[in-house]
């Protein structure tokens, strides 16, 4: 047991370090894309140590905001901890508390910026939350959907149209894991050059390293509960799956970060609506091929 | 000297009908107009006659005839001629009727010769545009009696936003990651649609004027007019220059003009570029960001070639410029620019179908050809409203009469046509550069001898990449008497806030960029503190 909870440990904490040696590596592949040589794939470590050292400028909603902080932190990590569990163990209580775990974090993540006293802020919490009303309940939606009809195809009994439903549900699935990393298009919260970091403009010091860091915990998280998720329900769960599910969720950020060179951002009135109508399309079809499946 | 010629004869029918004084000079057409009949001699030459207003400039010629001046500069950019309306103020009474209601261009002109000269304008609001809210009253810095150094005992105040309840306000700059020079735009929105405008510009004033006309040299003038902006330095020098060679009628050396055209050409090149990287940083999409910029190292490699600096060139002089074009220059430019139209043509048709490039681009910040032509807008701005206007064409100057080029225009008004204009324009560009480079004649660079008369007028307007440059000169012993420099920001700032009004929030820095202002260009005021640091509004030692 005391093994099991150390090796849990250990691929979190792989996990988190990953997370932050891979916005380097999206860092210098942007750079090659760009020309450029780009900084060292360890940079925004050193970025993150550098601003646990700054000071803090301290907020009117001080309080509220560090509470917030660091509970949105704290739950992606213990829904990294359940993610890694799910891919040893395969146990869909497991799965399902890793994604309420992500929900939770994700509305307070979204939620913070509105707590704060700035307008640059608050319209980019504003636009986060249109975002992630739209995007959120579609990757839930759509990971429920996927795990369902793989079990379904898995059990062996099933139609060809539930194959037509798995690759809508995996379209949405990866549309809305990468709309839910933040990177261009939908990178409307923040747009740095139209609201000086929107959600950031009015962190510093330790309270924007933390804030940095459950950017990049998200991204990690977000992928890998989507890979794992297609593993345990394809190859199996077990440490084989897990070691293959972190090696897939970096390939899958070094896609995301190759696509996030090539776009420029959206806006706040076309986004949401544009993943609106594709996600009800492509979720209702889905849905519709598995209910087919199930009872027809 | 009086002329027959028939693009003159409506103006000479001006004296008939309004008792006016006419006389012409080459290119340039000299109205003096008793005050009364100001407004309805502008009314007649922007409305009726179509011509375009340049801006205003106020002078205190008490020392010479005992009298204020204040002269509207015009331009007949279909007869190639400069409309100059003067008229003559009492000392001790300098006020004069505002033409604002007939030509709404002129409103920020007519303030700041109120601020810095105290010429009031009757039948308009007045406020005080240049000058920070603390300097005192009664103190005109372009006054003759006050010196280049005053400084005025004053201390800084705050200005504070004010929001309503039905509309948040959203502060743009004055340091803002959109704007690379201090200005401030209030947005205010409802939701994230932006319903109205404040624009409070005019935080840097570096005392040009003043500091051309009081201690230095005509040749001086020239670094002085190139530190006007970084980025479209040589289209100042070039058009101060031309503008005392005019007043002073110098025949500079052919071979000086052509250089003078090309190097104008890689400037416009150089801020196209420059423009362009900026456009694609705001809509999100670095990666033409960085390979716009990296293009334009090219042409940063070609201006050290021709003139031995990256930027600020500085090779104008009053009679011609200090640097020779050889053929070894001539034929690495000619393969560097090849290279430069290969890459930037198969780069810019990628960048523009990139989807949120496009979307974000198209029908934003729309200037409708009535709000452009109202309000007297410059360069791309006023070309991607339907206006065919272009400086180089209309009022030629050094060599573009050698140089066969399209002036694109484009009816939209909106940001995609102003970006597409300034890439038509960088294709032009490359094209002038290599009909001057081949038809560049021999001889010399620079006149051997000149003499610059005093009380001579000269004005001159340049195609900057951001439009029209206006310099007049009033000439004077060893210096200018008069100096005054207007650049196309200037003009198309006030055009912002009908491009702005009623559009997403997220489009306004895209909608602000892509008049490509120039906010140092434009400004009056920059406070230089005994210690050389810089600072805002707090008056500790003004250069003016």
């Amino acid at each position: 047991m005391l093994l099991l909870y150390l090796s849990l440990v250990l691929t979190t904490l792989v996990g988190s370090i990953l997370s932050v040696i891979l916005d380097g590596v999206e860092r210098k592949l942007k750079a090659r894309i760009q020309s450029r040589i780009g900084p060292p794939i360890t940079q925004t470590l050193y970025d993150l140590l550098k601003l646990t050292v700054k000071e803090s400028k301290p907020l009117h909603t001080a309080p509220f905001i560090y509470f917030s902080v660091t509970s949105v932190v704290l739950t992606m990590m213990l829904s990294l901890v359940h993610a890694h569990v799910y891919a040893l163990n395969g146990n869909v209580l497991i799965f399902t508390l890793s994604i309420s775990l992500l929900a939770v974090s994700l509305t307070m993540f979204t939620l913070i910026p509105l707590l704060i006293p700035n307008p640059f802020a608050y319209t980019g919490g504003i636009r986060e939350l249109l975002l992630s009303l739209v995007n959120e309940s579609a990757y839930l939606i759509s990971l429920t959907v996927t795990v369902v009809t793989l079990s379904i195809i898995r059990s062996g009994e099933h139609s060809y149209i539930i194959l037509l439903s798995l690759a809508l549900s995996l379209v949405v699935l990866f549309i809305s894991s990468y709309a839910l990393t933040g990177r261009v298009p939908f990178d409307i919260a923040e747009a740095e050059p139209e609201l000086a970091s929107g959600i950031l403009v009015e962190f510093s010091g330790k309270v924007l390293a933390v804030m940095l860091f459950s950017t990049l915990i998200k991204r990690y998280l977000v992928k890998f509960i989507l890979v794992a998720s297609l593993l345990v329900n394809t190859i199996g769960w077990g440490v084989h799956s897990l070691l293959t599910s972190i090696l897939l969720t970096t390939l899958l950020w070094i896609i995301y970060a190759t696509i996030s060179a090539i776009l420029g951002r959206s806006r706040v009135d076309i986004a949401p609506l544009t993943l609106g109508k594709l996600y009800i399309v492509l979720l209702g079809l889905s849905i519709t091929g598995l209910l087919v499946d199930l009872y027809v | 000297m009086s002329s027959t010629k028939p693009e003159l004869e409506k103006y000479y029918k001006l004296r008939e009908e309004y008792g006016v004084s006419i006389y012409v000079d080459r290119d340039t057409v000299y109205i003096t107009t008793p005050r009364e009949k100001l407004v309805d001699i502008a009314s007649k030459l922007f409305n009726e006659y179509q011509c375009t207003f340049r801006t205003c400039v106020g002078t205190d010629e008490r020392p010479i005839n005992g009298f204020f001046s204040l002269t509207h500069i015009f331009t007949d950019d279909r007869s190639c001629l400069y409309v100059l309306v003067k008229t003559y103020l009492e000392s001790d009474d300098p006020r004069v009727p505002s033409i604002v209601s007939v030509v709404p261009g002129a409103d920020w002109c007519e303030m700041e010769a109120r601020d810095l000269l105290g010429i009031e304008f009757t039948g308009r609001q007045q406020y005080r545009l240049v000058l920070p809210p603390e300097w005192p009253n009664n103190v005109y810095p372009l006054r003759k009696e006050v010196p280049y150094n005053y400084r005025p005992p004053v201390r800084g105040v705050s200005e504070r936003v004010t929001t309503t309840v039905e509309t948040g306000v959203v502060p743009i700059g004055p340091y803002h990651p959109a704007l690379h020079e201090p200005e401030y735009f209030e947005l205010y929105v409802e939701g994230e649609r932006v319903v109205d405008v404040n624009y409070r510009g005019f935080h840097v004033h570096r005392g040009i004027e003043k500091l051309g006309e009081s201690r230095m040299t005509y040749q001086q003038v020239n670094f002085l007019a190139e530190r006007i902006c970084g980025i479209c330095g040589f289209e100042h020098s070039t058009c101060y220059a031309l503008a005392v060679e005019k007043a002073a009628k110098l025949e500079v050396p052919e071979r000086a003009q052509f250089i003078r055209s090309i190097v104008l050409e890689v400037e416009r090149l150089h801020s196209h570029l420059l423009l362009l990287g900026v456009a694609f940083h705001l809509l999100g999409y670095d990666t033409g960001f960085m390979h716009t910029w990296r293009i334009r190292e090219k042409i940063m490699y070609i201006a050290e070639l021709l003139t031995g600096s990256r930027k600020t060139y500085g090779i104008n002089l009053i009679g011609g410029v200090r640097k020779d074009i050889n053929e070894e220059k001539k034929l690495k430019v000619l393969e560097t620019i090849r290279e430069l139209e290969r890459e930037f043509k198969s780069f810019i048709e990628t960048a523009l179908s990139v989807p949120q490039v496009k979307r974000r681009l198209t029908g934003t910040g729309v200037l409708p050809k009535e709000y452009a032509v109202k309000l007297s807008v410059e360069g791309p701005v006023a070309r991607a409203s339907g206006i065919n206007r272009d400086a180089r064409r209309d009022l030629p100057y050094a060599a573009y009469k050698y140089a066969s080029f399209k002036v694109p225009v484009y009816t939209e008004g909106d940001n995609m046509s102003r970006i597409l204009v300034r890439v038509d324009e960088i294709f032009e560009s490359i094209s002038i550069i290599e009909q001057l480079l081949d038809k560049i004649p021999k001889g010399p660079i620079m006149l051997d001898r000149y003499e610059i008369p005093e009380g001579r007028v000269g004005v001159q307007v340049v195609e900057a990449p951001r439009g029209g440059d206006v310099h007049f000169v009033i000439t004077g012993r060893g210096k200018p008497y008069r100096w005054r420099v207007r650049a196309p920001t200037y003009s198309n700032i006030p055009a912002l806030k009908v491009m702005l009004k009623d559009q997403p929030l997220a489009d306004a820095p895209i909608t602000i960029a892509s008049i490509d202002p120039c906010f140092s260009c434009t400004d009056r005021i920059l406070v230089i503190r005994s210690d050389g640091r810089r600072e805002w509004i707090r008056l500790a030692g003004v250069g003016i």
